[in-house]
Order: structure tokens, then C-alpha cells, then sequence
């Protein structure tokens, strides 16, 4: 079985929710984020039948909304046929690296800058501005973007016991860029 | 210098009017103006006669704000923009 209309078959854990594992890579929510941050999670799919991008046995993390039940996705047990787009977020390598796809863009949050000498939990952030940290062909590392609100999706995910923190930023949603 | 993107246009915000007659009007109760400097137009917008440096006239409501480096832009699609005060036709 392949895909037909542009999608790819993917395998999902239904039962997970707020932390998965696979291939030894942990993902769970930005729980420790600000409320005002969004706090969704994302959602780890193994792909079955993948295409150019995307290949057989690559871990992809996907939107929250993607799997659910009853879904117009679901094919079978846990097989999901979803379309190649840009809900798909990145791929997650075996050593944790991720390398975002469909248009997505790997960013970080920028610290408000201020005279105080201020522990990390007390630091503000720009809303709707953002770090490229991964880029694609259009975006590139350390460009400033200027999004739309609510465009950053934030993700924690935990890699041989280390932490890491990124956020997702879709370049379609990308208003302005400031270039060093 | 921030560039706009995709079909968005970057705007600065006319100072606001605080003072009406001689009666300071508390902050919270001045509506904000409905004009601003263009700063930065995106490659889609479609009308030429937007374009930086330019008087942009917009409805209340449209857009949305972004403070960078002390400063406040509005953001607003560039077919949101109903009028243009262009100083080089007059």
C-alpha cells in the first residue's frame, strides 16, 4: 500500500500523550513554558511508505491535531495515511538532530534585553520574534523573523537524558526578516 | 533594516493625541490613529503605489502589533491599506 494525493503512510502510538519515547529519543510538552506560550503536543509518527523527503523508518514530528479517532487519516490499527504538508514539523535523526521539512523553520525565542541582572526564569522574550537556528532555502541561520501571532509552536524533547528546547515556526507565516 | 515579507507591510504608528483642548486624556481612553509611516513593504504586495516612506490610511481593527528594538510596528496586509498620501502627486 502507498499513499495516494500526496500523503504518506505513517505508524503512531495513539496512547501517547504528554511523553513519548522512540528510538530512545523522548518528546513532551513545553510544560514549563509560560501560559501564555502555546502548550501543545507534538506528536511522533514513524513513517511506513514515505516519498522524496521522507523515507521508510524516519521518525517525524507531526502536528497535534493530526491523530485522533475517529480520524479521516486512520487506514488501519495504528496506521495513519496523512498529507505531506506543512503540519509535518521535522524529521529526528537516531543522535536526536532534527532537520525541519515542509516549509517549517527550526527557531529559537530572543531574551528581551534589560540592564537587570535577572535569573533565566524572570527573562522575557519578543512575542512573534524569533531566532532561525535551522533554515531553509529562503531563511537562513541567525535571520530575525517577524511571524504572525500564535506562530511559534514550542517543543521539548529530551536526548540522552539532555534536554533540548526549540520552537517551530511555519515560514508561511513569516511577515518580516531582519538579515545581519 | 527589517524587510517585509510575502504580501505584509510594515507600518509606524502616528504618535498618539493625548491632549484634547487643554484635558490630558488618560491612555488607556485615546483612541489610536488610523495612519502611519510605511517602513517596509513586502515582494507580493500587488499595488505599487504602496511603498516605504509613504503616509499609509487603514481601518481600526486591521493588523497586528510587533515591538523590536524599541520600536512598535503595525503589521497589516498590504491589501488592507485603504488609502495612500502621496506628497509627489500633489
Amino acid at each position: 500500500m502507498i499513499g495516494a494525493n500526496n500523503k504518506i503512510l505513517v505508524e503512531v502510538d495513539l496512547d501517547q500523550k504528554d511523553t513519548i519515547t522512540i528510538g530512545g529519543i523522548t518528546l513532551s510538552t513545553a510544560g514549563k513554558f509560560d501560559t501564555n506560550y502555546r502548550e501543545k503536543s507534538p506528536t511522533v509518527a514513524k513513517v511506513i511508505k514515505g516519498n522524496d523527503t521522507v523515507h521508510s523508518s524516519d521518525i517525524l514530528l507531526c502536528h497535534h491535531n493530526l491523530f485522533y479517532m475517529p480520524s479521516p487519516y486512520h487506514v488501519e490499527g495504528n496506521l495513519f495515511s496523512i498529507p505531506f504538508s506543512n503540519i509535518l514539523f521535522a524529521k529526528i535523526d537516531a543522535e536526536g538532530n532534527i532537520t525541519p521539512i515542509c516549509d517549517n523553520l527550526i527557531c529559537s525565542r530572543i531574551i528581551i534585553p534589560t540592564d537587570l541582572p535577572l535569573p533565566p526564569e524572570h527573562q522575557k522574550t519578543y512575542d512573534k520574534v524569533y531566532n532561525v537556528e535551522i533554515g531553509n532555502e529562503k531563511y537562513f541561520k541567525d535571520d530575525i523573523v517577524f511571524t504572525r501571532p500564535s506562530a511559534g509552536y514550542d517543543i521539548v524533547y529530551v536526548v540522552n537524558g539532555q534536554e533540548k528546547r526549540i520552537t517551530k515556526v511555519d515560514s508561511t507565516h513569516i511577515c518580516g526578516v531582519l538579515r545581519k | 533594516m527589517i524587510q517585509a515579507v510575502n504580501n505584509f507591510t510594515f507600518i509606524v504608528r502616528d504618535s498618539e493625541q493625548h491632549e484634547s483642548n487643554g484635558l490630558i486624556i488618560p491612555q488607556q481612553g485615546v483612541e489610536k490613529p488610523h495612519t502611519g509611516k510605511i517602513f517596509s513593504v513586502g515582494e507580493l504586495v500587488s499595488d505599487k503605489k504602496i511603498e516605504a516612506g509613504k503616509l499609509a490610511i487603514f481601518h481600526k481593527g486591521n493588523g497586528f502589533t510587533i515591538e523590536y528594538g524599541g520600536e512598535e510596528y503595525l503589521i497589516i496586509e498590504g491589501e488592507r491599506i485603504i488609502g495612500i498620501d502621496d506628497w509627489s502627486e500633489q
